[in-house]
């Protein structure tokens, strides 16, 4: 955790390194194992973009999120997780 | 390897710059006092349809072989976009460093007076500068395409 302090302005902002998981794999298998290009279908993304989100190489927007979470009929937070380190 | 059309198209343009180019540099640098202003252009006209063909070629073949990729392989989504900002980004540095070099070069050429600082020379190496900067860009991108964005 980095600290970044201004003396002038009197703040001091934390700037915190963080982790964004999912269960998308897991949601997928109890969703009548869908497969990551159906859900890709779904989404308007490639499957190698599924793929990476999945493995946590790529975060998606917000919008992109949102719609996975749509897929799943879960809220955000069951589908994505950020955890601080 | 899990290719997505996207990549698979990078990994063509990129091999196909770097023949096309390699063959064209080798020639141009083995004998550069030998290549008039008339010569390199043709053979940069020469370069260039061979590119475009060795790459239109080279992306129906892979599209036949992904056919499920490739209906929606012109479309590029969230993540392609990223991965074509920051390879953009990283080729602009290198086509930058190329051309500051390049105006080095010719001042410090002038100063000397060196015989060798030739317009065609310099035509090559501002050449060089973009096609360094092209690699750089694919491969940026078949860097993140890998490691993530």
């Amino acid at each position: 955790m980095a600290h970044a302090c201004s003396i002038t302005e009197g703040v001091c902002r934390v700037k915190q390194t963080g982790r964004i998981t999912n269960n998308i794999r897991r949601l997928r298998f109890d969703y009548d194992e869908m497969t990551q290009q159906a859900l890709a279908d779904r989404v308007g993304v490639t499957r190698q973009t599924v793929l990476a989100i999945e493995r946590s190489k790529y975060s998606p927007s917000l919008e992109v999120a949102f719609r996975i979470a749509q897929v799943f009929e879960r809220p955000l937070e069951e589908v994505f997780q950020y955890t601080t380190e | 390897m899990d290719l997505s059309f996207q990549e698979k198209s990078v990994w063509v343009s990129l091999l196909a710059i770097a023949v096309v180019f390699g063959y064209h540099f080798s020639v141009v640098f083995g004998a550069p006092e030998a290549i008039t202003s008339i010569e390199l252009i043709v053979r940069l006209i020469g370069a260039i349809i061979l590119l475009v063909v060795i790459e239109t070629v080279l992306h129906i073949l892979i599209a036949v072989t992904a056919i499920r990729d490739a209906e929606d392989g012109g479309r590029l989504d969230e993540r392609d976009r990223l991965v074509v900002d920051r390879a953009s980004r990283n080729a602009y540095v290198v086509l930058f460093i190329g051309v500051l070099g390049m105006i080095w070069y010719i001042v410090l050429g002038d100063l000397k007076s060196d015989p060798d600082v030739t317009p065609v020379m310099h035509a090559n190496l501002l050449l060089l500068a973009i096609v360094v900067a092209e690699l750089c860009n694919y491969g940026s991108r078949l860097f993140y395409y890998r490691r993530g964005v």
